[in-house]
């Protein structure tokens, strides 16, 4: 009679005792099976390449959750092996050795570097900290390595940016507090920003890269807005109201405090941000009206476009928030002075509509069809613009109309989520 | 960063209170417990307003007190909790939180040595005071309370935390109370989530589908209610947004031998009548409620089991005909249809009773319906409420059970009462019928037509002799449902295979027509026999939002099978007299299957009846509903087979 399935449970339990009688024969433990993951290799790559094999490794978990260490693990092993072979291959005259690329070094560096997200939660602080240490020195020598046989690579500089801006946040601004005051206690972070910002170049870069450059500018902007929010980590932790105008008190930081002249120099940093940002949206545009792509590629690069475009949008409305609470205060508090500042009702009002319409305009550029959260960012933006308009203009009345039709769809998609952003849109028009 | 080094720090903390020596406190006395409350609560006529309160509240007697302790004391509470108390992430098919201990209570946080907690200690003395159990008891009017059994618990509810509805009857708990420690120096909004929901019952031990009254918790009030078995359900609201949700929850208990109000035989009459939520949903009567019927699958027409029968070769392989493949080809994808691929299916199969099947429908089909989903999602506005499902949907019933909305092509009808769930049962058994449901919106061409014509292929001859070819077992009864879980709103809970009521050795049936072809099929066949001891189940995902914001899990919507635990285990697992988490699985061990929602997924399992199965509560975050199609088969086995 012909053997049927088992069912589930009963197959999965004699998988069970199968492998259990197979260790014990084989005097092995009953380990589990190898985690599997699948790489990612391009349809026309050399599959068996070892090269294109790494960079596929790599490209997995760049993609994925980057919550397994071990596969980073088993990528840097395969970086040393990689590396002597190479070593042992030069030796040996008749073999031909393997040509370590720019994107071998990179890749090594990155997996060096990423590494030490997980060595901070070592729970040992002077061995967490000598550890990240460790393994952002081995990064940024392995760039110095690559730069050697290859100074014009645009990846290994791109790199180099990556881990300095990783590094300034993880090892450096973690060891410190509010009453830090020894400046010597870790390097100088001005100096480390400006060189971050010197390695960071996008002008010749292959537009398979415009994902990392994006990815360095990300790092860029949290490593600011740690320096910027700094002090105020246990407030964030605990969830920041996100339908309140909830400004966290600046903390003053004594002049001997490491940070404390870096913080001065915010806004210039965030200026260097989105002007990178807005090189880098140009790029993805000028490739998104190439029509060669492939299907997957021309998704990730639509998402990429409007991923830039939102962070973009949100820059430029934190440029404005200056301006905006100037005009605010100047036109609608009794007794307000003349000007803030030195800044009139009229300058405050025009500085303010120039960000904020550039703001609008990316997030309209980072709206999505299919994610109503980019409709109500959009919307959001336009309601911000709308308030700096002189009151009950019809600028004003137009851009309120325009956010309200755009959350009552968002809230019609998501059954209401966005319904207290809606409220208070309406509410406001009531009171006014 | 901040968090490893604070976890550490408290596991510290707690290891070192465990080796401390427990320290023997002086019982405050009863003026200084009345001064750590709120004065208001000692006033008599406070007292009998809140009793009159609760006694006409609705759903069900429960009530709230705003604030009620010393604020000074309970931002203590808060701040050793913070520093002190380590918080694990548990999530089963009935909750996602933050809990304190191994699980809900007691365990990994020693109550009875809270030296390095005084003020948690201090709270937890006069919440069990005389003086406040018996203002408890007197509004609550539900007798005396014990102040010797103490059942206390910490849980911090974060973005994307749940407990889904249940009605705390366990044990001898008679009042259930929440006190809570959000940010003391913010106010939670409503739109935070978060809330206690509070369910009325259609009738006792059935609770309806929506909640009907909601306490927005703010730091330091505490809402309560006497535990009604059959009554008192309830459920928190998924928190929606990045914050925490502190929480003490406790129960007042029936009180214990050498305790005032104690009476010989109380608490174990009261055990032995009341059931649990768990106890409630295997209940024979909770049966007729239960919507749609799962066990009631219908049975494949004689005609169409016999010529499946004839078709099988040696162990049941059916061997597809050209014209076979091309009515499946209309709308599976070629690689799961050629000789190769189908093969190696097959082998799959028999090996581990499961199969994986990526990209099922043909691009064709598979890429229009895909944006036909999405668009419905993001351009028409889902109903929410259950007055507002309008038919072919439907909501599944009962809420302590599942809720979501599904097809199953059979007539309308709608719950709100005994009387209502007395003319469904008087209209008997109901054949399906996808095709009369298909324009009952009055459109056509909508996701609905497209799903339903999806269910009619399922159903056909030649969909189930791909299945039968596929597992080499022959479908003889089958129930199809097109389901839809909206976010923030469905899930199922964990169940065990259905039985099919379909067993030719047993005599009880519902229905006259089923029984004439049950009659028919027994005179003719006298080899027909059914594996009585598994299902085979199919369910084809079509969630069409962005696989990536699924994939891990976090938003839930995934489908997840489990071994049950055996008696030896149940017997050995205490957590079990803890029905509101009855299924838990921390180890992960005994997960079979975890399949995220996903777009054009078939999977295919002869699930046997030792195995649960649940698809997870739809976060409020997740960025559509979850649908699928899932159909249920009995299979028939070989007599011979069945005897070896």
């Amino acid at each position: 009679m012909a053997k049927r399935p088992l069912g589930l449970g009963k197959s999965a339990q004699q998988k069970i005792k199968k492998q259990k009688a197979q260790a014990t024969n084989d005097n092995t433990s009953t380990a589990d099976e190898p985690t599997q993951i699948q790489i990612q290799l391009d349809s026309n790559a050399d599959l068996d390449d070892e090269l294109t094999q790494l960079n596929g490794l790599w490209n997995s978990y760049v993609d994925s959750e980057r919550d397994d260490e071990l596969i980073l693990n088993g990528i840097i092993h395969e970086c040393d092996r990689l590396l002597r072979s190479e070593q042992q291959k030069e030796k040996k005259s008749d073999t031909k050795p393997i040509v370590l690329t720019d994107i071998f070094h990179s890749i090594y560096a990155l997996a060096l570097s990423e590494l030490t997200i997980f060595k901070s939660e070592e729970d040992d602080e002077k061995k967490r900290f000598k550890l990240i240490a460790d393994f952002f020195d081995s990064a940024l020598e392995r760039v110095q390595l690559g730069l050697e046989k290859y100074p014009d690579s645009p990846l290994l500089r791109l790199t180099e940016s990556k881990i300095i801006f990783q590094r300034i946040p993880l090892e450096y601004i973690a060891q410190l507090n509010t009453g830090s005051k020894n400046k010597k206690t870790i390097p100088d972070i001005k100096k480390l920003l400006k060189r971050g910002e010197q390695v960071f170049d996008i002008d010749n870069i292959e537009p398979k890269y415009f994902d990392l450059a994006f990815q360095i500018l990300q790092s860029f902007n949290d490593c600011l807005d740690i320096i910027e929010n700094f002090g105020h980590e246990s407030e964030i932790e605990e969830g920041l109201d996100s339908d309140v105008d909830e400004d966290l008190e600046e903390i003053e930081l004594d002049e001997s405090h490491p940070l404390y002249e870096v913080k001065k120099q915010l806004d210039e940093h965030y200026q260097w941000l989105r002007e990178k940002l807005e090189q880098l949206f140009l790029k993805i545009e000028k490739e998104l009206e190439k029509e060669t792509e492939e299907k997957e590629d021309r998704e990730k690069i639509t998402y990429l476009y409007a991923s830039v475009a939102k962070t973009i949008g949100e820059l430029y409305l934190k440029a404005a928030e200056i301006y905006s609470h100037i005009f605010t205060a100047l036109a609608y508090e009794d007794d307000a002075p003349k000007d803030i500042d030195g800044f009139d009702l009229k300058t405050s009002q025009k500085k303010a509509l120039e960000l904020t319409s550039k703001a609008v305009n990316y997030f309209e550029k980072a709206v999505r069809k299919d994610d109503p959260q980019t409709w109500v960012d959009h919307a959001e933006a336009i309601i911000d613009l709308g308030n700096l308009y002189d009151y009950k203009s019809e600028d004003q009345e137009s851009s309120y109309a325009k956010a309200e039709s755009l959350l009552e769809k968002a809230n019609k998609a998501t059954n209401g989520k966005y319904k207290d952003v809606l409220d208070k849109l309406l509410s406001n028009d009531d009171d006014e | 960063m901040t968090k490893a080094k604070r976890s550490n720090k408290s596991e510290k903390s707690l290891q070192q209170s465990k080796d401390a020596k427990p320290s023997k406190k002086q019982a405050l006395p009863e003026d200084k417990v009345k001064s750590l409350f709120n004065s208001k609560i000692w006033d008599t006529e406070f007292q009998q307003n809140l009793q009159n309160q609760i006694a006409t509240a609705k759903p069900y007697n429960w009530g709230s007190i705003t604030p009620l302790v010393d604020d000074d004391l309970l931002r203590k509470v808060r701040k050793e909790i913070e520093t002190e108390i380590h918080f694990t992430n548990k999530e089963t098919d009935i909750y996602k939180v933050n809990q304190s201990g191994d699980l809900a209570n007691l365990s990994g946080l020693d109550w009875n040595d809270l030296s390095r907690l005084p003020s948690l200690f201090k709270l937890r003395e006069i919440l069990y005071s005389d003086v406040y159990r018996e203002v408890i008891a007197k509004v609550c009017q539900c007798g005396p309370l014990s102040g010797v059994k103490t059942d206390m618990s910490i849980n911090t509810y974060d973005k994307g935390c749940h407990l889904l509805i249940h009605d705390d009857v366990i044990g001898s708990r008679r009042v259930s109370f929440i006190l809570y420690l959000p940010d003391p120096d913010k106010t939670w909004k409503e739109h935070y989530g978060g809330s206690l929901q509070l369910f009325d019952s259609v009738v006792p031990n059935v609770p309806c589908s929506d909640p009907c009254a909601k306490f927005v918790p703010q730091f330091n009030s505490i809402a309560f209610f006497a535990v009604q078995p059959g009554f008192s359900f309830h459920e928190v609201e998924e928190v929606k947004v990045d914050k925490h949700r502190l929480s003490i929850q406790g129960w007042y208990h029936i009180p214990q031998f050498g305790e005032k109000g104690y009476i010989k035989g109380e608490e174990q009459e009261w055990v032995k009548t009341n059931t649990s939520t768990l106890a409630q949903l295997e209940s024979k009567t909770l049966k007729d409620y239960e919507f749609p019927k799962l066990t009631e699958r219908e049975l494949i027409p004689y005609h169409k089991v016999k010529h499946l029968e004839e078709m099988a070769g040696e162990g049941n392989s059916i061997t597809l005909t050209r014209e076979d493949l091309d009515k499946l080809s209309k709308y599976i994808s070629p690689q799961h249809l050629s000789v190769a691929g189908v093969k190696s299916l097959q082998e799959k199969f028999l090996e581990s009773s499961i199969l994986n099947m990526e990209d099922f429908l043909k691009p064709e089909i598979s890429d229009v319906l895909r944006e036909q989903i999405r668009d419905t999602e993001l351009e028409k506005e889902c109903p929410y409420s259950y007055d507002d499902v309008k038919f072919p949907w439907k909501t599944a019933f009962p809420t302590h059970k599942w809720r979501y909305l599904y097809i199953d092509g059979k007539t309308d009808f709608k719950i709100h009462n005994g009387e209502d769930l007395d003319n469904s049962l008087n209209s008997g058994d109901e054949s399906s019928n996808f095709q009369l449901t298909k324009y009952a919106n009055g459109e056509s061409n909508c996701v609905e037509t497209e799903l339903i014509d999806l269910a009619v292929f399922f159903q056909s001859l030649v969909f189930q002799k791909y299945i039968a070819n596929l597992t080499c077992l022959i479908p003889i009864s089958e129930q199809i449902l097109i389901r839809r879980f909206r976010p923030g709103k469905d899930y199922t809970l964990a169940t065990t295979s259905p039985i099919s009521p379909y067993d030719l050795s047993r005599s009880e049936t519902s229905a006259m027509d089923l029984e004439e072809e049950r009659e028919k099929v027994a005179d003719k066949s006298k080899s027909f026999e059914f594996l009585k001891e598994a299902l085979l189940e199919a369910t084809l995902c079509l969630t069409p939002s962005n696989y990536k914001t699924w994939e891990n899990g976090e938003v839930g919507g995934y489908q997840l099978y489990m071994m049950n635990q055996t008696k030896d285990q149940v017997k050995n697992n205490k957590d079990l007299d803890d029905a509101s988490v009855y299924k838990k699985d921390d180890s992960g061990d005994a997960v079979l299957i975890n399949k995220p929602a996903a777009w054009n997924t078939f999977t295919l399992v002869l699930r046997d009846e030792n195995v649960l199965e649940f698809i997870k509560y739809v976060s409020a975050n997740a960025s559509g509903s979850r649908w699928d199609i899932n159909a249920k088969w009995d299979v028939e086995i070989e007599e011979d087979e069945d005897k070896q």
